[in-house]
């Protein structure tokens, strides 16, 4: 005991518990102390002690009753408990206390030296019990996992225990089985079979074998069950195949002898072996053949062990024997090669067929007649006897074979032998089932040989038995007929199906064909990409599993169209794959006709998986109405002229477009440059807060790349605008708005926390594509602005003008009025002096001439001459007011244009001055020709004025010499009058041309200064001017234009 | 042979006596009526006002009119002389200080049979008076009735 052994001891005494426990330690155990039942119980299930010793009465639990408790539990009934009673207690307790379950029971007073045996017996005691039970126990689970059927019955026959094998065997489970009465009725160490007949009436062959055992402490039988069924079959089937062999081995009508391949010796012959050598089995047995002296030529076995040795077999080999008679006869030998005990033998077949070489001779005899015909004949006929002899060839075995009728005659296993290696298995089979010639019917069989030239043939071979009157086989005919050619044409043939079958199979357009029960026969490779289905999984089935359920009928209504005649072209159909897409295939079938061309066999179809276009197709339908739509957005955008009203039509617009739900649209400011907010709706309301710097948010992005961009979840977006609220913005696209190349603002677009939806690639470039148009629009709406503003200023400025002129007319109207007004004034005034101022110097005249006429008496010479100077000045001033009115009337005379002969006009005046001026010698000299347009009686004036002053101021001339003529300056006509006069000094003539200026005295020369005045006043209403070179004394010049 | 007359239309007392010396110094001697006024005139020559029950069949030979006249200025009366069956073709002259040359076409148009301009200096204006009278009195035919 490698351990110490745990022992509790259980007592409500101290003391005594002391000293049994002092004791057990000193004798070499370990012990546990519990004070009472209760304790006691739960110290067994913790420490497992291996013994316990346990008192009666105790307080709380008692022993009997915490001896109970651990009897019961499952977990500690194998606790060895020995109950410890008092003296005073009879044997009533003992009793009780062995009832209970105790394991033992000591009696105190006890020494502790008593006590420490007790204990030691009963833990030997406990010892063996274990190892008894643990032994059991293997035995239990060596029967349970035999293979064998187990059963374990009393020796009344009552089922105690059944492994699963035995159970199995009985067809039963454990628990019907045990307790039944199961006789065993063979006794211990017998084995014997018997069969069973089981519940469900079959019935199994058992060996059963049976012994006594102890099982769990009483007599027993232990039965060993083992399944015969299966050897006693396997055992059947060997007895009858060897009683087969048997039989057939004594009844076969040749003689058949197994011998061993070494020496020859024999091993076992039939019946028939007696009957054809002479010999009875028990003479043969043991024996060699070349001891038996059965070989008529000895050399011959050399000859028949190698041609063993080289073929395994024989065949129909003709050897001469010996019978014990000492008779020599034919033998066809044939045999098999066989692996005894004994070593390699032979089973050898012997036939006498010195009978055989008889019938040869008859149906030679019997062919012969039809010899001459197959002389003839295409074919390669021949007649073969039995044994193998030829004894006819036809010619055409040259043609076919290459070798002679005499090669086959000399070696009938020729005909063999030219057989090619591959097939000569089929002419095996060929031969066997010729084995058989009372079956009188034609064989055939196709097969190759090799002709002599190395090449390989076809022979279609027929071969029927012959028969004689008697019915018996005498061998057979055969014609063998070259095939090669149409091997090759099948081969071909074969060839052109196998590629037509791969072009269909590997082709690239999906193809099947179904049958008139719409059944499909053949599924390409195309079709099953197409469908996901195999070939093996859809041959034979409907074409229906093809289609999507919701379009079958349709689909299917158009195949039947097409059985009933109909071609499809080009017919669209849905094709299921397994996935559950669908491909819009195009088709077209075909009609498969019988030969007679009546009926439809079956139908081919062929189809091009369209879905792609057809994906291409919708992708494009799509663009086109988006870029439609963009169109009448761009139209509807373009009309729109107010900026403001448009950018929000942009957002708007734009929003149904894409499908969003917020946006936002920032301009370049032309002046400042920089990024304006405009307009925000959405979620991006609140984008109008910010004004962003190049790079600074989405926008600012945006306007400094010139490139869209997408942020998928814009509050996590690191370049979001810090201040930008959260959770309302979820994704953002922005693309520039360009016009002109550069960018002008920024679109933005954006779907709020409410949608949460993203932005994909076709929804940008639909965005760019708008912002485009948008971008136009902008600078539109931009340019049309800027024009009206323009527009507005010019209005502004032609208005001041037309107030300007407005004015201007006002004034001038004012200013005419005010001239009329003065004018009149002025002529009321000319006319009151012309009128008024006159009269009184009339009468100053008048009543001064009647003085002197009437009074000149009373008058002295000085009051005459003083009346004639009143008269004098009366008479000036007269003068003086005439030349006031003419000049006043120069300026206010309208004009009258016309053209006006300057040189006649001057000759006119020239004459009346002439007149004027006697007596003095005036010449005026006036040139011809000169002509203006003016009006004449202004410029008479001019002319009078001009060469009246000539006149005037060449008074003290002799001879005054005036000149009116004209010359060009700088291409300007400048007419001019000269005279020879006093002239005068340039250095005061400045003043010339001035009213009432004078250069000369009135003494000297008579004027009022008003002449020149006149003169100048009249030419610049003209358009000319006048001015004058001259010296004093020298004569004067006086140049004058006219514009004309 | 009646006397022809002459009727003088001037207000000015120092012309109408310059003129009747000057007819007088050119021994014209026929009755010269002189009214001072445009509505004098008139009266005078349709017999009204002043002058009712004149006999307006005694037209005068020849009419000195001035232009500027106080009340109904000399071309009016003009007018209304050209304008009046029984004065129409009474030979009327104007004789003015004007000289101005609307003056002068508007007499014309209106009829006037001379148009004198009265000079300052009166030996002049005696010479045109005389030539003047010399013609309408002696020399023109007046028109019968």
């Amino acid at each position: 005991m490698a351990e110490k052994s745990l022992i509790l001891i259980v007592d409500d005494d101290p003391s005594l518990r002391q000293v049994t426990g002092r004791a057990l330690e000193n004798a070499g155990y370990l012990t546990l102390q519990a004070v009472n039942g209760r304790e006691a119980l739960e110290m067994i299930r913790r420490h497992r002690p291996a013994l316990v010793l346990m008192d009666v009465n105790m307080p709380e639990m008692d022993g009997f009753s915490a001896l109970r408790a651990v009897k019961a539990d499952p977990e500690t009934a194998n606790t060895y408990v020995v109950i410890v009673s008092g003296s005073r207690v009879d044997a009533d307790s003992t009793v009780h206390g062995l009832e209970t379950g105790a394991d033992g029971y000591i009696t105190r007073p006890i020494s502790n030296r008593e006590l420490v045996a007790r204990v030691q017996s009963m833990l030997r005691i406990k010892a063996a019990e274990d190892a008894l039970r643990e032994k059991e126990r293997e035995l239990r689970d060596l029967i349970a996992s035999n293979i064998d059927g187990m059963l374990v019955t009393s020796l009344d026959g009552t089922a105690l225990f059944a492994n699963p094998a035995a159970c199995e065997l009985l067809h039963r489970t454990a628990e019907t089985v045990i307790g039944q009465q199961i006789g065993i009725p063979l006794a211990s160490g017998q084995a014997v079979e018997l069969e069973l007949l089981l519940p469900d009436g079959t019935r199994r062959v058992v060996e059963l074998r049976r012994r006594e055992i102890e099982w769990q402490g009483q007599p027993a039988y232990l039965a060993a069950l083992r399944d015969l069924t299966e050897r006693k079959q396997a055992e059947d089937r060997l007895r009858s195949s060897e009683q087969r062999f048997a039989i057939t081995f004594q009844s076969i009508p040749d003689a058949l002898a197994i011998t061993t391949l070494e020496d020859g010796k024999i091993i076992d012959v039939n019946r028939n072996f007696s009957l054809i050598f002479g010999y009875s089995r028990e003479e043969v047995l043991g024996k060699t053949t070349l001891e038996l002296g059965l070989w008529a030529n000895p050399a011959d076995r050399e000859t028949f062990v190698r041609y063993y040795r080289e073929h395994q077999r024989v065949e129909n080999l003709e050897l001469q024997l010996r019978r014990k008679s000492g008779q020599v006869f034919t033998g066809a030998v044939s045999g098999e090669s066989l692996s005894l005990p004994e070593g390699f033998c032979t089973l050898n077949i012997i036939r006498d067929v010195t009978e055989n070489k008889q019938a040869r001779e008859e149906l030679r005899a019997a062919n012969e007649r039809y010899r001459t015909v197959a002389d003839y004949t295409y074919n390669w006929e021949y007649w073969r006897a039995l044994d193998g002899h030829l004894l006819y060839i036809s010619p055409s075995c040259e043609r076919i074979s290459g070798y002679t009728v005499q090669e086959f005659l000399d070696n009938p296993a020729l005909l063999d032998e030219i057989v090619h290696p591959e097939d000569r298995e089929v002419v095996a089979l060929h031969l066997q089932m010729r084995e058989h010639p009372y079956e009188a019917k034609a064989h055939q069989v196709d097969f190759r040989i090799l002709h002599r030239d190395g090449s390989t043939r076809w022979i279609g071979h027929v071969c029927q038995p012959v028969m004689s009157a008697d019915g018996q086989a005498l061998g057979i005919r055969a014609s063998n007929m070259d095939i090669t050619d149409r091997m090759r044409i099948e081969a071909e043939l074969r060839e052109t199906r196998d590629y037509l079958e791969n072009l269909v199979t590997y082709a690239n357009a999906p193809i099947i064909v179904w049958n008139d029960a719409y059944q499909i026969t053949l599924f390409n490779q195309a079709f099953e990409r197409l469908t996901g289905l195999t070939r093996r999984e859809v041959l034979g089935q409907r074409i229906d599993i093809l289609f999507p359920p919701e379009k079958r009928q349709a689909s299917l209504d158009l195949i039947y169209a097409a059985s009933a005649g109909q071609r499809w072209e080009t017919v669209e159909i849905e094709i299921l794959h397994t996935s559950g897409e669908t491909h819009t295939v195009l088709w077209n079938s075909a009609p498969i006709f019988s030969p007679d061309g009546k009926a439809v066999l079956a139908t081919i179809a062929q189809g091009q998986d369209i879905s792609e276009r057809k994906r291409a197709e919708e992708a494009l339908r799509q663009r086109n109405r988006v870029l439609a739509a963009l169109q009448q957005t761009s139209l509807d955008l373009l009309a729109q002229l107010d900026l403001n009203t448009l950018l929000e039509n942009i957002i708007l617009r734009a929003n149904e477009l894409i499908g969003t739900d917020s946006g936002f649209v920032d301009l370049v400011d032309p002046e400042s440059g920089g990024l304006l907010p405009q307009i925000g709706i959405g979620a991006l309301v609140e984008s109008t807060k910010f004004q962003v710097k190049p790079g600074e948010g989405l926008a600012g992005v945006v306007w400094q790349t010139g490139k869209p961009l997408v942020v998928e979840d814009y509050d996590a977006w690191p370049g979001r605008i810090a201040a930008f609220s959260k959770n309302s913005l979820y994704s953002l696209a922005g693309v520039p708005l360009i016009a002109g190349g550069k960018v002008i603002g920024v679109l933005g677009l954006g779907h709020s926390c409410q949608s949460r939806k993203r932005f994909d690639p076709e929804a940008l470039e639909w965005m760019g594509e708008f912002a485009r148009l948008a971008a136009i629009a902008i600078e539109n709406a931009r340019l049309y602005a800027k024009a009206q503003r323009e527009l507005a200023a010019r209005t502004q400025a032609e208005r001041e003008v037309q107030e300007f002129n407005a004015s201007l007319e006002r004034r001038v109207a004012e200013r005419t009025h005010q001239l009329q007004a003065s004018n009149r004034e002025l002529e009321a005034f000319a006319y009151s002096v012309s009128h008024d101022l006159r009269a009184p110097l009339r009468g100053i005249d008048g009543w001064s001439l009647a003085l002197l006429e009437d009074y000149s008496d009373a008058l002295d010479e000085q009051g005459r001459n003083y009346l004639k100077r009143v008269r004098g000045e009366a008479q000036r001033m007269g003068q003086l007011i005439d030349d006031l009115l003419q000049l006043s009337r120069v300026t206010r005379l309208e004009m009258q244009y016309e053209p006006i002969d300057l040189s006649r006009l001057a000759r006119q005046i020239a004459a009346r001055l002439k007149e004027n001026y006697q007596p003095r010698t005036i010449s005026i000299s006036v040139a011809r020709g000169l002509t203006v347009r003016g009006d004449s009686r202004l410029l008479e004036v001019v002319l009078y004025n001009l060469l009246d002053n000539a006149c005037k101021f060449t008074s003290r001339q002799e001879k005054a010499e005036i000149v009116f003529g004209k010359k060009e300056v700088n291409g300007q006509s400048v007419f001019y009058v000269r005279d020879n006069g006093v002239g005068f000094d340039m250095a005061i003539a400045q003043n010339l041309f001035g009213p009432f200026q004078r250069l000369h005295k009135v003494s000297d020369f008579p004027g009022n200064g008003i002449g020149l005045a006149t003169v100048q006043r009249i030419l610049q209403r003209h358009g000319g001017r006048i001015w004058a070179e001259a010296e004093k004394d020298r004569g004067a010049v006086f140049y004058f234009t006219i514009e004309d | 042979m009646k006397q022809k007359i002459i009727l003088l239309i001037e207000d000015n007392p120092s012309d109408i006596e310059l003129t009747r010396r000057a007819l007088n110094k050119a021994h014209i001697m026929n009755e010269l009526i002189v009214a001072e006024d445009g509505q004098e005139a008139l009266d005078y020559l349709m017999g009204t006002g002043k002058y009712a029950g004149r006999d307006t069949r005694e037209m005068p030979a020849i009419t000195l009119l001035d232009l500027k006249l106080p009340g109904i200025d000399g071309l009016e009366v003009l007018r209304r002389i050209r304008a009046d069956e029984r004065t129409r073709r009474l030979p009327v002259v104007i004789l003015t200080s004007s000289n101005e040359e609307s003056d002068i076409a508007r007499g014309y148009d209106l009829g006037v049979n001379s148009y004198i301009r009265k000079p300052v200096d009166f030996r002049q204006f005696a010479e045109s008076i005389q030539q003047l009278g010399l013609y309408w009195l002696v020399l023109n035919e007046p028109p019968t009735g």
